[in-house]
């Protein structure tokens, strides 16, 4: 709250000082140029104020019809499952970094202990690949293929998790999802998958997502 | 050089025009709405941050208790909250309104070319800043139709290859919907306001005295009209949002969310597609319509003393003032930007020393043709004898002039055609009433009042004529021998009954 006072006043207070010294300058601009001495204060008219105030209620008039016209976006009692999380996908190198570390700390204590100096080899530590897999994602309702998508990692090094994301409009009752999700070069073993029969209510959305701590794909 | 031509209107503006002259008949054109459109849209905004400043001040920034804190304010603390969150969302709604009909305006009378290209480029990008702010606005209250928003917002701007991650994991499960999203989000709505504002700065900084504020009695008017509308239908809340439902029928703000219903046919891509183009070819527009330009304003240096009143009142701030380099014994000299020159020939008026001139309609070619007219009237006509100043941008006289000054079936009067009523310099006012030539009246027929078409030129005149603003007319000259008539393009019969009863008014009068 603090934060958002400060930032909220960090630009109103200037905006309010900009305004202040230009409304001041104007008036000891036309206080000079003798503008003022002519300009009468404009007066409030009632007849003109009923009329401009009708002629404004015309904008009114769509405003009051179009500010919240009801409107349905996915077709009525349909529903929905969405799979939605962030995993990484194995190293495409198998690289171990920190025990690339280890060995150059003791091969430096190494060094140091017989040549008295340490040659640095920082080319032997970030020479190390960190690019990872694409995550692909199959998915099949009722034994249809309904999704079978990679997911690229993100980064510029491609070595960060990769996002999935997708919905899907289903037609209420039972049906048989079945998700394989591979996290590696693709093979015909699956790393993770799942197989359930998922009653779908109307309206309902049904979520699949993945568990880092159990490390499993959860429907729920 | 050659001869400026005065083109007639198309149907389009002729259509505009006939369209503010029905207001005109309800409101007067000192507050026809159309004259105001932008000043009403800037009034919108100060309503817009003054209302959001207060909703800002009771609305909890979570992800859970956004919703609440917006109930409280509609339902329990409906005599201000309520109406406060009403006048927020229809002075939203009605900026939109206000900002298509400002730049529709704009179109139909062809004010958005060359010298104002800047104006017409920034408006466009203010709509893309009102359009997402408004968008955002939407997302913070958090029921089921921001839910809807946002999910097909999140959709159209993940679907940009800038956006590695994806923005609708956040509504998938309660757990990924972080108070984080809502500050963000918070702030984007809540700085978008302040975007416009310095955006409104761009937008006129090429505008001498642009209008910012519309009338007092219009600033009622548009109070009154948004409070009626906040009592006759305050602003609701749709049910809260529920991640694990679809969204039914929501009642939607088709100011803002015109857009959403295409994704339900093409995809986020095309969308972008569409709408990008859109945007520019709306801002090529200046540039794909564009006319063969008049020439800019010409400076003689020698004749300029620096006065300043050349500065003071061109409407696009072409004209500048810089130190003396000619080493005359002047402070100041002026400098034409001829990119920024409208070519109007208010300088022109302005300038007592003849030091700016039009190349296309130079301040002597114009005298001369007053006293080659003038003396021609002197000539034939026995009547009271009138001298017509009109601009190219006010009453249309198609059809009824001869080619050669003269009015068809008015014996007693000759025009002389200006490209602005501006640029009717003082001192070409007095020629009429020289001795020699001795005619009755003057009559001037200007823009209409607020609607000049190069902004200030009525205004200018008219200040000049009542001794208000420098160069004034001489006060030697009979002001009732002289009328300033404001007219726009579609009131020739205006024009000519108003031509008719001055010519009577002085019929009633000894010369001169």
């Amino acid at each position: 709250m603090i934060i958002i006072l400060a930032v909220l006043f960090a630009f109103v207070l200037p905006v309010l000082f900009i305004l202040w010294r230009e409304w001041k300058r104007k008036k000891s601009e036309e206080e000079k140029e003798g503008v003022a001495a002519h300009r009468v204060k404009e007066p409030l008219n009632i007849g003109a104020l009923v009329k401009v105030t009708l002629v404004l209620c015309l904008v009114g008039v769509p405003v009051f019809f179009l500010s919240s016209l009801p409107y349905r976006y996915f077709p009525p009692d349909s529903s929905a499952l969405k799979i939605g999380f962030k995993h990484s996908g194995k190293r495409v190198v198998d690289c171990d970094e920190a025990e690339l570390i280890k060995k150059a700390g003791e091969s430096y204590r190494e060094s140091l202990k017989t040549e008295g100096r340490v040659k640095m080899n920082i080319g032997a530590l970030t020479g190390c690949p960190r690019e990872r897999y694409p995550v692909a994602v199959a998915l099949r309702i009722d034994g249809r293929v309904i999704l079978d998508r990679e997911y690229s990692p993100t980064g510029i090094k491609k070595d960060m998790a990769s996002y999935i994301y997708e919905e899907f409009t289903v037609t209420p009752g039972p049906h048989k999802v079945s998700i394989r999700m591979y996290d590696r070069e693709r093979t015909t073993e699956a790393e993770f998958s799942l197989d359930e029969t998922v009653d779908f209510k109307p309206r309902e959305i049904k979520v699949v997502w993945f568990d880092d701590k159990a490390n499993m794909l959860v429907l729920e | 050089m050659e001869k400026r031509e005065f083109n007639k209107p198309g149907p389009l503006t002729v259509l505009w025009l006939w369209i503010e002259k029905i207001i005109n008949g309800v409101t007067t054109s000192e507050y026809n709405p159309f004259y105001y459109l932008g000043a009403v849209s800037i009034f919108f905004l100060w309503v817009i941050l003054v209302s959001g400043i207060y909703l800002f001040l009771f609305y909890s920034i979570t992800a859970r208790g956004a919703y609440d804190s917006v109930q409280y304010l509609t339902v329990n603390q409906w005599y201000l909250g309520g109406v406060m969150r009403s006048m927020h969302r229809y002075a939203s709604d009605g900026l939109i309104i206000t900002m298509l009909l400002h730049a529709a305006r704009c179109f139909a009378l062809d004010r958005y070319k060359h010298w104002r290209w800047v104006a017409w480029v920034s408006g466009i990008v203010m709509a893309w800043i009102i359009w997402i702010g408004g968008i955002f606005g939407y997302w913070m209250v958090w029921d089921e139709k921001a839910k809807l928003v946002a999910s097909l917002s999140a959709r159209l701007i993940e679907s940009l290859p800038i956006f590695g991650l994806p923005l609708s994991l956040n509504f998938v499960r309660l757990e990924n919907l972080t108070d984080q999203l809502f500050y963000i989000v918070l702030f984007i709505h809540f700085n978008s306001i302040f975007f416009l504002f310095i955006l409104i700065l761009i937008h006129i900084m090429r505008v001498t005295k642009s209008v910012i504020n519309p009338p007092k009695t219009m600033a009622y008017g548009l109070l009154i009209m948004l409070l009626i509308l906040s009592l006759l239908k305050p602003a609701t809340s749709a049910p809260p949002a529920e991640l694990k439902g679809l969204t039914q029928a929501v009642p939607f703000d088709w100011f803002y969310m015109t857009i959403f219903p295409f994704l339900k046919v093409v995809s986020e891509r095309t969308l972008w597609v569409f709408i990008v183009s859109l945007t520019l070819i709306a801002g090529a527009v200046p540039w794909l319509t564009r006319t063969r330009r008049h020439p800019a304003a010409h400076l003689t240096l020698e004749n300029c003393t620096g006065c300043e009143l050349c500065m003071e009142d061109c409407p696009y701030q072409a004209i500048q003032m810089r130190k003396r380099t000619d080493g005359m014994p002047y402070q100041l000299e002026a400098v034409i930007s001829d990119k920024r020159c409208a070519s109007c020939g208010i300088c022109v008026g302005a300038c007592d020393y003849r030091a700016i001139n039009l190349p296309d309609i130079t301040e002597d070619s114009v005298k001369a043709e007053i006293r080659r007219l003038a003396g021609e009237l002197k000539e034939s006509a026995h009547d009271k004898r009138v001298m017509v100043f009109v601009c190219a941008k006010g009453a249309r006289l198609d059809g009824m002039l001869d080619g050669k000054g003269g009015l068809k079936g008015f014996e007693w009067a000759r025009v002389v055609p200006v490209p602005c009523i501006g640029m009717v310099q003082p001192s070409m006012l007095a020629i009429p009433f020289e001795k020699n030539l001795g005619l009755d009246g003057v009559y001037v027929a200007g823009c209409r009042h607020g609607d000049c078409d190069f902004r200030r030129g009525s205004e200018w005149f008219a200040a000049r004529l009542s001794g208000a603003r420098p160069p004034v007319v001489k006060r030697s000259i009979d002001r009732n021998s002289v009328r300033f008539a404001s007219l726009s393009a579609v009131e020739q019969e205006e024009f000519f009954s108003d031509l008719i009863e001055f010519h009577a008014s002085l019929k009633g009068r000894s010369p001169l």
